[in-house]
């Protein structure tokens, strides 16, 4: 069997492959003194249950995932270390790495903001085989430059966050008289109509939030209408500039809405766009999932869900949304088990743990073709998401997509054009000039 | 007495020296004769640098040499896992792209309100002087907001100055609603928030520090002045301000010092640096440079460049306070 | 002690500016109490009113049992109390030296100790982390307390110095021709005139620490040495937080400096006296 002589970085990309298949699911015999023990770092599994806030550790999706994989693998221990979900934990990574001290496995937001990290990650292509890698979804958001693909492939997408829509008050909007189910508006104009007529029925339309009012709509928008993750690269690498004709009027059109949302949307928390909905005093807010975990418990069946409406008929995607793979599993470069490590990963993505991870409802959407989520998933709006999440027409995360540096500016920019500080012309332009900035430096 | 016959532990013994070259009685007497202030002020001296020497040797260790590493690496694109020298080129940039003089200027908004701070500290600990009722819990109180950790306090003062907080509730309530506004939506109301929080906090640090200096004054220097027509304001501003002058100093260089290094934790939590970037201190830029761009080279500069600056402005005042300070 | 006697009205108005801002003080603490108790779906629907039901304590389980607060409590408290003992002992030599020892390029030391004051930590950390890395320190209790403690060595000898050279020579003078070396002058005359001022850099201190959280991120990797800021911060989630579960790990986690803060503060008001004036 596989003995520790797999160390050498040759052997290892060649055998890695033979490994990982050999590997799953029917374990690892190292020897036994030989025990080889992970550190993986987790910045995206969850350890709360809202509904049970005394469940011990052990009962969570991925201390058992855990568990059933040492049993799998006699020899191996994996070491969980819970970091909290914020930006931080890209800071603590990077400054062990630099001393080639971090994990030998992580799990964090994909895209940009574990691209940076880059300098300190395997490489992982060469460790799966082409059918291993045709099953996963979502491999354009653990690459540079979002081309499926390409060799420098960093991560392995680990689970969808769904794609961002609608959520509202369906007794609010049956007071208007729309049924989204049949007569939602496909365009702008029709958009702002439905908007008005909410308005004038008395209740604020939108509740939007510092993040969403930007990122759920103008940028979905502008998404759409450049043709998805490939359009805002060419953005971010300059093949295409920001202060183009049509996509001021996307701007300048968008920056209409603040006539139907409520006030200060640019420095609101999710929780306030939240409280907006649960006390009625707004129709419609935007975000995924977690909308719905938050607010069920108020308002139970009176919660609808429903795409954003396109800009116009004639976008190149249609019905889509952003979301996708947010999270990404990936190996540092300086990790003395790498093998081991990239078992760990494939156990967590086979089809096994899929469906255990489905079942217990805490944890990300899944994005694998051999598993259908929704068999298992028991809320409906849950396996509506799980559905729209494997679509082509989810556009992956525009700000994982876009330098660090320019998504910072489209924030501190958003709030100075959706308060009408500044024009469209000149948000897009200041856009511009930080791109060009960025790659000339 | 005992210090002029028994040398010190350690020094030799002159007394014994004259032993050795006895014969020249013409010299005896000198060698006979200790020379206790020499030997005295090097042993003073000695023990002097002996005092100091653990603290600089763990500070420079612990902080100085990292420091020195980073100013080694500003001249480098260094990113964590490579470095190649590119000389000046990180400060070139630094002029030449502005990033660092705007968000200069928001670290010296909060330096010019220290001031503010400061005379409404004093006010407030003279009043606590007076003890009226309750001043004793006044006092404990007034710290609170001192100790809690930014993470609450960011958090907190989000959600009471949002459109729908509770301090618009409380402004609307009382009949002010045309002061009600989205506080964090434009520059300057952020900037009224965040120095709100900033004096929030710091007052129980003034007060527990001025308290302190006011208990030691003597009342009799105090009911003279009274008792010469000098009014409340007089008094404070000729005799109470002047006596607690260290005390001010410190307080003065301390929080001067958390405006130019220490907002980040607070802008971050409460307004990330907007609207725009009009609130972004310049730690939180060299945060947002080291960690977010992955560029610790550049971070690395404009953290040299922040060192200079308020080195010389500590500097000033320390020069300021220290010869207000002495007699 | 009263300086002078104040009119009736005015201790009344004055009375009504204090009960004022004290107000404002407090009212974080009235938040964190309320919101503690609330449901995360509560809390979202009505941030700032009272909760619905006064016994609900499951936040308070969560952080003692899953999140295991008693033993971040545990590691922050071993961390403060090396850092307090280290920087202390570094401190105030080193500031009595300052203040009443004359030696060459005394003041030039001094100015060069207070300059440390001025590094924000962000400037060094990666550096440091790497150099404690080498020395195989990461994860450990005595990097915490090396890191606290050095960063708080100069603003304590900052204020100590200043402080004792307050302290009268005549005192100083008696002890040295009582034959009193320096350790002697040290525990009988200058520690406790020096007392009140102790404990006001301790309590700066002791606060400092136990709200930072960069050091601790950085340089704990794991969850058995975490402090209490760091573990409380993984309650953050991505998108959707328990707001009143964080909330309630950050009023317990504020809960001893502000004990510390209390009983303490005794000592300090008769603190600060020698030196404030001269």
């Amino acid at each position: 069997m596989i003995t520790r002589k797999l160390s050498r970085r040759d052997t290892l990309k060649i055998g890695g492959v033979a490994a990982g298949a050999a590997l799953l699911p029917t374990g690892f015999a190292a020897n036994a003194q030989d025990e080889v023990t992970l550190t993986f770092w987790s910045g995206t599994y969850t350890f709360q249950d809202p509904t049970d806030k005394t469940k011990d550790k052990s009962e969570f999706y991925i201390y058992q995932a855990i568990d059933r994989f040492q049993v799998a693998n006699p020899g191996i221990k994996v070491e969980l270390e819970n970091l909290a979900q914020d930006p931080t934990m890209f800071v603590k990574y990077r400054t062990a790495s630099v001393a080639s001290n971090g994990p030998d496995i992580a799990s964090m937001w994909s895209g940009t903001y574990f691209l940076s990290l880059k300098d300190f990650i395997e490489p992982i292509a060469t460790y799966f085989t082409p059918e291993e890698k045709a099953r996963i979804l979502g491999w354009e958001a653990v690459v540079e430059n979002f081309d499926p693909n390409s060799p420098d492939i960093y991560g392995v997408p680990s689970g969808s966050d769904g794609t961002v829509c609608f959520f509202y008050n369906k007794e609010l909007m049956a007071e208007v008289g729309v049924d989204p189910a049949t007569n939602w508006p496909t365009d702008f104009e029709g958009f702002v109509s439905l908007l008005e007529q909410i308005k004038t029925a008395g209740t604020t339309p939108l509740g939007l939030e510092s993040y969403g009012y930007l990122w759920h709509i103008l940028m979905y928008w502008i998404a759409q209408t450049v043709g998805g993750s490939a359009g805002i690269g060419e953005l971010g690498n300059g093949t295409r500039k920001f202060n183009d004709p049509v996509l001021v009027d996307i701007v300048a059109k968008w920056q209409g809405l603040t006539a139907y949302s409520a006030e200060g949307a640019e420095s609101m928390q999710i929780s306030d766009s939240e409280q907006l909905l649960l006390n009625n005093e707004s129709v419609l807010t935007t975000g995924g999932i977690w909308i719905a975990n938050d607010t069920r418990p108020v308002m139970g069946d009176n919660l609808g869900m429903i795409k954003i409406p396109n800009f116009s008929t004639d976008a190149p995607i249609q019905n889509g949304g952003i979301g996708g793979p947010g999270h990404a599993l990936f190996v540092s470069n300086y990790s003395e088990h790498k093998a081991e490590a990239v078992a760990f990963i494939k156990f967590l993505m086979s089809p096994e743990e899929q469906v255990f991870k489905a079942q217990s409802g805490q944890s990300t959407l899944l994005n694998v073709t051999d598993v259908d989520g929704t068999q298992y998933y028991v809320d409906e709006l849950l396996k509506t998401q799980q559905t729209w999440s494997n679509e082509p027409s989810t556009i992956f995360w525009p700000d994982n997509t876009l330098p660090a540096d320019l998504t910072t500016e489209i924030n501190a920019q958003g709030q100075l054009v959706w308060t009408g500080q500044i024009s469209a012309e000149e948000f897009l332009s200041a856009l511009d000039a930080k791109r060009d900035e960025l790659l000339g430096a | 007495m005992s210090a002029t016959n028994s040398p010190a532990p350690g020094m030799r013994d002159p007394n014994r020296e004259s032993r050795v070259t006895m014969g020249e009685r013409e010299s005896r007497p000198v060698f006979t004769r200790p020379q206790p202030k020499i030997s005295l002020k090097r042993r003073e001296q000695i023990t002097g640098l002996l005092s100091i020497l653990p603290a600089f040797l763990l500070v420079g260790i612990v902080v100085w040499w990292p420091i020195a590493r980073s100013f080694r690496y500003s001249f480098t694109d260094w990113n964590g896992a490579k470095a190649n020298w590119i000389g000046l080129d990180n400060y070139r940039n630094i002029f030449e792209r502005g990033d660092f003089w705007t968000p200069l200027k928001t670290n010296f908004v909060f330096f010019l309100s220290i001031p503010g701070i400061l005379l409404i500290s004093l006010v407030v600990s003279v009043l606590l002087f007076e003890e009226t009722p309750g001043w004793r819990f006044f006092r404990s109180v007034y710290y609170i907001p001192t100790i809690l950790s930014t993470a609450i306090v960011g958090m907190l003062m989000r959600v009471m100055f949002s459109p729908r907080g509770a301090v618009n509730g409380l402004l609307k309530a009382a009949g002010f609603d045309g002061l009600s506004r989205n506080w964090l939506g434009t520059t300057s109301t952020a900037f009224v928030v965040l120095i709100f929080i900033f004096y929030w906090q710091t007052l129980g640090q003034g007060v527990l520090i001025f308290l302190s200096g006011l208990a030691s004054i003597s009342t009799d220097l105090i009911e003279a002045a009274r008792l010469d027509g000098a009014n409340w304001w007089q008094r404070l501003t000729q005799i109470l301000i002047p006596l607690l002058m260290p005390t001010i100093g410190f307080f003065f260089i301390f929080n001067a010092v958390y405006c130019f290094v220490g907002l980040f934790a607070l802008v971050y939590t409460v307004t990330n640096g907007g609207p725009g970037f009009s609130t972004t201190p310049i730690d939180l830029l060299i945060y947002r440079k080291a960690f977010e761009s992955g560029d610790l080279g550049y971070a690395s500069a404009l953290s040299v460049m922040l060192f200079i600056i308020v080195l010389f402005i500590s500097a000033v005042q320390l020069r300021f306070f220290d010869r207000r300070s002495t007699e | 002690m009263k300086v002078q006697p104040v009119g009736f009205v005015a201790r009344w108005v004055i009375f009504g500016v204090l009960a004022f801002l004290a107000t404002i003080a407090l009212y974080p603490l009235f938040f964190m109490a309320m919101s503690s108790i609330k449901t995360a779906t509560q809390y979202i629907k009505d941030p700032i009113g009272l909760p619905n039901s006064w016994t609900y304590f499951e936040n308070y389980k969560a952080m003692f049992t899953e999140f295991g607060i008693p033993r971040y409590f545990w590691n922050t408290f071993i961390c403060i109390v090396g850092a307090s003992i280290l920087t202390l002992s570094l401190s105030i030599p080193a500031s009595f030296a300052f203040a009443k020892i004359s030696f060459p390029f005394r003041g030039f030391l001094r100015m060069a100790m207070i300059a440390t004051l001025i590094v924000p930590a962000i400037t060094f950390i990666v550096p440091a982390y790497v150099m404690m890395a080498k020395l195989d320190l990461i994860s450990t209790y005595r990097v915490v307390i090396l890191l606290w403690a050095a960063t708080t060595v100069p603003s304590n000898v900052f204020l100590l110095s200043s402080l004792m050279r307050g302290i009268p020579n005549d005192i100083l003078e008696a002890a040295k021709i009582d034959g009193a070396g320096y350790w002697e002058t040290m525990r009988r005359a200058v520690i406790p005139l020096s007392a009140p001022g102790i404990v006001t850099v301790s309590i700066f201190n002791v606060t400092t620490w136990w709200n930072d959280l960069l050091i601790p991120l950085i340089f704990l990797q794991t969850n058995d040495k975490m402090t209490v800021t760091v573990g409380v911060s993984t309650v953050v989630g991505r998108f959707s937080t328990d707001i009143p579960l964080l909330i309630t790990g950050l009023l317990l986690s504020c809960l001893p400096p502000l004990v510390v803060y209390l009983a303490l503060q005794r000592i300090i008001r008769r603190g600060l006296v020698i030196g404030a004036v001269r």
